[in-house]
């Protein structure tokens, strides 16, 4: 039984967004270009109680489907369908209006979500907890952080107990701790039977959190099915695209630039520094296989005055088990902030690879099962 | 429009939270708060009787000022709804761009939330009336059924200025001035009996203001039932207006957040 299904689906945004004055409308009466379409026919369905993700690369229409799955915005052609409540959480604050309290915006998103007052009522407590709010709640929100904000929209839609949880890239905003609590609550809320479609470039957390997916470019429906083959098949598009060159971060142990390692082979990391230095900066590198954590790390500090171009970080043997992995890399001192930053993703491959449940980590380890 | 008003009926606490929010916006950071309700109409009614007065007399039996009052109370009310009825797409656009409801909701908020300042004013009303010359009557129980007629030529008018808001912020900078044209046109600071009776149905349907504003002159000035005629007409009028009004709103409606 699908919960969500997109028939034949095309938007067209208008060119030249953003409003016109009623002068523009009557002098300007040539027919403006057709611009490409944001969407064009795509068909899907997402099965009831399923962890969906919408994959593809800028521009490809994830959000606008987003949108239109919330109903936030209608379709030029075709149609979509829900059966349920919707819970949508799109961009940072969204559903969240600046002028009120966090009080008020839980009231006025739950009515919003089609919630009875005593229903929010019931689940006001908890909203207000996994929010974390405390004591801000009844300060206006234009007054919150944007983490504030991420942490009460997200509460709040997926705290409404919706039928289908719609999610942006919006999380990758939240602070490390929080983003655990969210993927946490995503796979409760899945298990308790709520369809949750998830849009993400994050091609590692795909494939940590969804079973299947739909891959979609420059606005058509390129692959859909389970969430191996559709990773599959969009890291097969970036290849083709010859995203190599100046941002390649992982090399084989000939130099040469590689999107994919395979098990126990060796692979060269590079992060480049650019700016001649004056002070000593250290170097934090942490992998991750898409969760909000570095699986493996390592830290190291290059001395006041060199002037490097880059560091290269060389591991003899990959100890990580099939999948997809991020590269995340903080420089602290001089004029850098420390702060964690995405540096680029690779696969690994294994000849024969084991189907890896959530939450078990990625790292290989010599070991055996007994019995006795 | 079946479908609109089901829509609503389901999503009716939303529109009440939109309603209670526009208020308490409304007069948020203003010292005077929701005094200014009150203070609007009888600054309006100290020129309107000061230069008036003489040249029109009493308007149904009882003095100008009386009646003026109550006319100013409905003329408030109805500015005041279509205004914000006009702006509530727009100020709202935060939640139109990252969340469905109906589009209609704070468009009818807008018009309910109104209603608090009509309340105050017919306080107002019922303590200055008497002073000023007002007289208590039967057709005092009218006042439902000229509240409601408010109402719906409000919500008539606000629908579509809402919706043509939202593509042209035109809409924002005419609307002051048309509101004061609106007021001129309409027979707040001189009687409708000043149009001759031959006109004053067409009068009626092309100012749908003008019914309801002389109904509350005698419901809540003079204490006799509205003259039913140009009530009549009027709404008629703003039925038919908000039947077109709302046709071009839904066509609007689905892509709101793409223009907004």
């Amino acid at each position: 039984m699908w919960a969500l299904r997109f028939e034949h689906v095309t938007k067209q945004y208008r060119t030249g967004a953003g409003y016109r004055s009623l002068r523009q409308e009557m002098t300007d009466r040539t027919d403006r270009p057709a611009s490409r379409p944001a969407l064009h026919n795509v068909s899907f369905e997402v099965e009831e109680g399923e962890a969906f993700a919408v994959i593809g690369p800028n521009g490809a229409g994830k959000s606008t489907a987003l949108r239109i799955a919330a109903r936030v915005t209608g379709p030029t052609s075709g149609c979509v369908r829900v059966r349920g409540r919707v819970g949508a959480l799109i961009e940072v604050g969204a559903g969240i209006h600046p002028e009120l309290t966090g009080r008020e915006n839980i009231w006025l998103y739950g009515a919003i979500l089609g919630l009875k007052r005593r229903d929010i009522a019931a689940r006001f407590d908890a909203i207000v907890d996994f929010a974390e709010l405390g004591d801000v709640l009844d300060r206006p929100v234009k007054r919150y952080s944007s983490g504030m904000q991420l942490r009460l929209g997200f509460s709040i839609a997926a705290g409404v107990e919706p039928d289908v949880l719609v999610v942006d890239e919006a999380l990758a905003v939240g602070d490390a701790r929080f983003q655990v609590r969210c993927l946490d609550r995503m796979g409760a809320l899945v298990r308790s039977g709520t369809t949750v479609v998830y849009v993400s470039h994050d091609l590692a957390s795909v494939g940590a959190s969804c079973t299947r997916a739909a891959l979609l470019v420059d606005g058509g429906l390129a692959t859909v099915g389970p969430v191996t083959e559709t990773l599959a098949a969009y890291i097969g598009w970036l290849e083709q695209q010859g995203s190599q060159g100046t941002g390649a971060v992982v090399f084989d142990a000939d130099g040469q630039p590689q999107t994919s390692v395979a098990s126990g082979a060796e692979m060269v990391i590079r992060v480049p520094l650019r700016s001649a230095h004056l002070g000593a900066v250290t170097i934090a590198l942490g992998i991750r296989d898409g969760h909000p954590w570095n699986v493996l790390g390592s830290v190291t500090t290059v001395p006041a005055g060199s002037a490097l171009d880059h560091i290269d970080c060389r591991i003899d043997a990959v100890p990580l088990t099939a999948g997809l992995y991020q590269i995340w890399v903080s420089l602290d001192g001089d004029d850098r902030d420390g702060r964690w930053r995405q540096l680029g993703s690779f696969r690994v491959t294994e000849p024969h690879p084991q189907p890896r449940p959530l939450w078990i980590p990625a790292v290989a380890f010599v070991h055996e099962w007994r019995t006795r | 429009m079946r479908a609109a008003a089901t829509e609503l009926w389901l999503a009716r606490d939303v529109v009440r939270a939109f309603a209670v929010r526009a208020f308490r916006i409304r007069y948020r950071q203003a010292l005077l708060g929701a005094l200014w309700a009150v203070l609007q109409p009888l600054a309006l009614l100290v020129p309107f009787t000061l230069v008036m007065r003489r040249s029109t007399g009493r308007i149904d039996g009882v003095p100008y000022a009386a009646s003026t009052l109550a006319a100013l109370l409905a003329w408030q009310y109805l500015s005041s709804a279509v205004t914000t009825g006009a702006g509530s797409l727009v100020s709202e656009s935060m939640l139109v761009r990252k969340t469905w409801f109906p589009r209609e909701a704070p468009v009818v908020a807008a018009v309910l939330a109104s209603f608090v300042e009509l309340a105050i004013g017919l306080l107002v009303m019922a303590v200055a009336g008497p002073f000023l010359g007002a007289r208590l009557g039967a057709g005092l129980l009218y006042l439902p059924v000229v509240i409601v007629a408010l109402a719906v030529i409000a919500l008539a008018l606000s629908l579509p200025l809402a919706a043509a808001n939202a593509v042209f912020r035109d809409v924002r900078h005419a609307l002051p001035f048309l509101v004061l044209l609106w007021l001129f046109a309409t027979p707040v600071m001189y009687p409708v009996d000043r149009v001759t009776p031959r006109w004053r149905w067409i009068y009626a349907v092309a100012n749908p203001a003008v019914g309801p504003v002389d109904a509350m002159r005698r419901v809540l000035a003079t204490g006799h039932a509205p003259r039913f005629g140009p009530l009549g007409a009027s709404l008629t009028s703003a039925l038919l207006i908000g039947w077109v009004g709302h046709r071009l709103f839904r066509r609007i409606a689905p892509n709101l957040p793409d223009v907004i």
